[in-house]
């Protein structure tokens, strides 16, 4: 028994340390960033000799690209492109994905090996019809616009795909002798059991939102429909060595993410209580 | 088979009921909302979206008559700028958004950049889609253009009446095969630049006209209205 | 529409079809939405492509001229095309494996009940949203052969992205580094599925945690794993960003390091031809169906649902 207890102390040990090591290598990037923002010009782009931590601290890169750029409504433009994308990619995903793990009925491998194929494709090819297919129909500049080519996900579809395979049949059987039809055993008994997968499908779908920046930029080019991406990339072209500002920038940016991150987390986690006691 | 389901749907509809209604407001609406989430939402989505597109298609914009791509320009060349105002006047046009300036493009083709090749990439975009009508850039860039071949030789017929116009202003540029093509036409010294900050340097000013126009007709006008006083 | 109970009064054979029907029905009103999506949005740039791929690309608008497979032909004869798919390949191999074995141990240990459980799953998810050109400087930072970090570090004088021998190396390290929180945040939600009564079952009869990772985790969490792989491999198989924003044009190494998307968009966007470019792309495609498939027919083998 004390043996027993010494070694879940090492493991525990053991585990904080692997966990510190990642977490420093993770972080560096992002301690960069900030610490770049509160340099000089001067400090931010010397390499010889090389500073870590700024010599003056100075928040007037915050200062500065706080009043250039109007972040709240950045803020809200992103927001929308985030929600939209989040709602079609889950919603359209989460039935595909139960009717290529749950059910059987003809053409669905063929359908399948569909979407597998489009994963397939390197995504620089499908920008310049994407854009000739919004700008045909005279939508750009809309947050339609920005969040097209987001309205459906192969990857999620194969991803809640996978997390419906994995549920036990038995449940379904129960639900149809209960009366359920397919309809209601997918939204009652099934969909609630693949939470954790769509939360993670929802984490991807924000990130990806948030970050991509070649679309934005090519569809929106108006000023105030532009995301947070395509605003701060025009700033660095029009600023373009000025690396304090551009990472104050980024991390005013990075903090809606952080935001719902930070609210998100709890469902993700929380899917344990749900789906825990299948068995 | 389909009666017995009719009737079994009409049954729970009429429990449910009953169940609601035995229930404070409140409640009623936490229960609704546990049971009912995603079709409400799926509901609520699809009828946004049917709204959204009606109203995109009743106020949809007219295609715009002349579109320019300014690469690296750091002035103000948008509708509330004097430069658009005035190519609107020279050109006789009302302002209805027919003419667009775009200079939200920043690209160097002589180095790499992450931002860069993004721009980089909305120009070729706006090139291949027939957005975008004609680039004003500066000479690394417009070789860099040149050698994609995505600007259109000035002896192709849509650009026979800007060749002959201004011969004396034309640039060439030689492919890896050694072909000389004509690709730009010189405005370094154009009056209408002159109270700009951008396309000062010694790389000069071009304005190159798209491969995949229609039409260069504006583009003409726009060229008049750039080297006229 | 019919509902279970009826069926159950119907004779088997009956019950069959109805439920079949009823299968039939759901399912393709379920895939709809995203099949006509895919078909709308993919479908056309797909099939343009691959005709693209068989014309040659006229330049200063003289327009497309077909030219069957004069592209390929091209194709088989050019090194460079097969250096980039072997180094794309190399690539693969090291980002995939490292990025999955990594991403696994770590989503497990983030899921075992402790402190700062969740300002460690904070920490793993900022690298994911912070801007790209912040990383790329800090990686040419930390690679920097004179002054970077990694060489003051270790006292060493590495040319860590300009030797061709190990540049391909430091790229894929940072492949793995950039994938490593997406990774972990699909294996997370795929362990809230285990069930903990197996864990405390193994707990009972006293097995280690690594004895429980190996025996329990992994083969519960094989569908995940086997999705986690299809899908890495593909994007790795894509490789383009990291080669662009890091490596310049003038870099030595870049023929050893250069990937397959890398050349399809040089050839397709700075060289504007796009016929030769797509012809790039169904290569790609050609090798990344290949695998995939043998990865579909390879999973029976060792992945399990329940």
């Amino acid at each position: 028994m004390h043996s027993m207890e010494t070694r879940r102390k090492v493991e525990r040990i053991v585990v904080h340390v692997v966990l510190i090591f990642f977490s420093i290598i993770m972080l560096v990037p992002f301690i960069w960033m900030l610490l770049t923002a509160f340099k000089s010009v001067s400090e931010a782009t010397q390499i010889d000799p090389f500073v870590i931590f700024p010599t003056v601290w100075t928040s007037e890169a915050f200062s500065k690209v706080w009043s250039n750029m109007n972040f709240l409504l950045l803020y809200k433009n992103t927001l929308l492109l985030i929600f939209w994308r989040v709602v079609c990619a889950v919603l359209t995903a989460t039935l595909a994905g139960y009717a290529f793990g749950r059910l059987e009925f003809k053409g669905k491998n063929f359908m399948f090996s569909l979407v597998l194929f489009q994963m397939m494709i390197p995504a620089q090819i499908f920008i310049i019809p994407q854009y000739l297919m919004v700008s045909k129909i005279g939508m750009t500049n809309t947050i339609f616009a920005l969040v097209f080519p987001g309205i459906v996900t192969a990857f999620g579809t194969f991803l809640l795909k996978t997390a419906y395979m994995g549920l036990p049949v038995s449940l379904e059987e129960a639900a149809r002798l209960d009366g359920c039809n397919i309809f209601q055993s997918f939204l009652f008994i099934m969909s609630p059991l693949t939470r954790s997968s769509m939360v993670a499908l929802g984490i991807f779908t924000a990130v990806f939102a948030y970050k991509d920046l070649m679309w934005p930029l090519v569809v929106n080019s108006s000023a105030n429909m532009m995301p947070l991406s395509a605003a701060l990339a025009t700033m660095q072209g029009q600023y373009q060595s000025n690396y304090p500002q551009l990472m104050a920038a980024s991390a005013i940016a990075c903090v809606p993410m952080i935001v719902l991150y930070l609210l998100f987390q709890k469902q993700f986690i929380e899917g344990i209580a749900t789906s825990g006691g299948k068995l | 088979m389909g009666k017995g389901s009719k009737l079994s749907i009409r049954e729970r509809a009429g429990a449910e009921k009953q169940k609601i209604q035995g229930m404070t407001r409140d409640k009623a609406a936490q229960y609704i909302w546990a049971y009912y989430k995603i079709p409400i939402v799926g509901a609520a989505v699809l009828i946004f979206l049917a709204v959204y597109f009606i109203r995109a298609f009743l106020n949809q914009p007219e295609d715009a008559l002349l579109h320019v791509t300014f690469v690296n320009c750091y002035d103000d060349v948008s509708e509330n700028s004097d430069f658009y105002k005035d190519f609107l006047a020279y050109a006789e046009l009302e302002d209805t958004g027919e003419v667009i300036f775009d200079s939200n493009v920043f690209f160097d083709l002589s180095k790499d950049s992450d931002y860069a090749n993004t721009y980089f990439q909305k120009t070729v975009a706006y090139l291949e889609a027939g957005t975008t009508d004609a680039l004003i850039c500066q000479e690394t860039n417009m070789r860099g253009m040149a050698k994609g071949g995505r600007v259109l030789s000035l002896k192709d017929v849509r650009a026979a009446e800007i060749y002959e116009k201004y011969k004396d202003r034309v640039v060439d540029y030689t492919t890896k095969e050694g072909e000389v093509v004509p690709v730009g036409i010189d405005i370094s010294d154009s009056p209408r630049l002159k109270g700009m900050k951008s396309y000062k340097n010694e790389e000069g000013c071009y304005l190159c006209v798209s491969a995949y126009i229609d039409n260069a007709d504006q583009v003409e006008i726009f060229l008049d209205y750039l080297l006229s006083e | 529409m019919t509902n279970s109970k009826s069926e159950a009064k119907a004779p088997a054979k009956q019950k069959m079809t109805t439920w079949e029907k009823n299968q039939l029905f759901w399912g393709w009103l379920f895939i709809i939405p995203t099949m006509a999506g895919l078909i709308i949005l993919n479908l056309y740039p797909i099939v343009n492509t691959i005709y693209q791929s068989m014309c040659k690309t006229g330049d200063f608008g003289k327009g497309n001229v077909f030219v069957g497979f004069a592209n390929f032909s091209r194709m088989f004869g050019d090194s460079e095309v097969w250096q980039a798919l072997i180094n794309t390949i190399k690539y693969a191999i090291i980002e995939v494996p490292f990025s999955i074995c990594f991403a696994l141990v770590l989503a497990v240990l983030l899921n075992r009940k402790m402190v700062g459980r969740s300002a460690y799953r904070a920490i793993f998810f900022l690298p994911m949203i912070v801007a790209p050109a912040a990383v790329a400087m800090v990686w040419r930072w930390l690679y920097n052969s004179q002054f970077g970090l990694l060489n003051n570090l270790f006292g060493l004088k590495v040319e860590w992205i300009s030797n061709p021998k190990i540049a391909w190396i430091s790229i894929a390290v940072i492949g793995v580094w950039s994938i490593l929180g997406y990774n972990i945040v699909l294996f997370i939600s795929g362990l809230q599925e285990i069930p903990h009564d197996y864990y405390e079952a193994a707990d009972i009869d006293g097995a280690s945690g690594i004895q429980a990772f190996f025996n329990i985790t992994v083969p519960l969490l094989s569908p995940t794993i086997f999705f986690v792989l299809i899908t890495r491999v593909i994007g790795a198989l894509q490789v383009f960003d990291l080669i662009y924003m890091v490596m310049d044009q003038s870099n030595k190494a870049l023929p050893k390091v250069e990937s397959l998307v890398y050349l399809f968009y040089r050839e397709s966007f700075d060289f504007g031809d796009k016929g030769y470019g797509s012809t790039i792309v169904v290569l790609l495609l050609a090798v990344i169906l290949v695998v995939t498939v043998f990865q579909m027919i390879g999973q029976k083998k060792w992945v399990h649902y329940e």
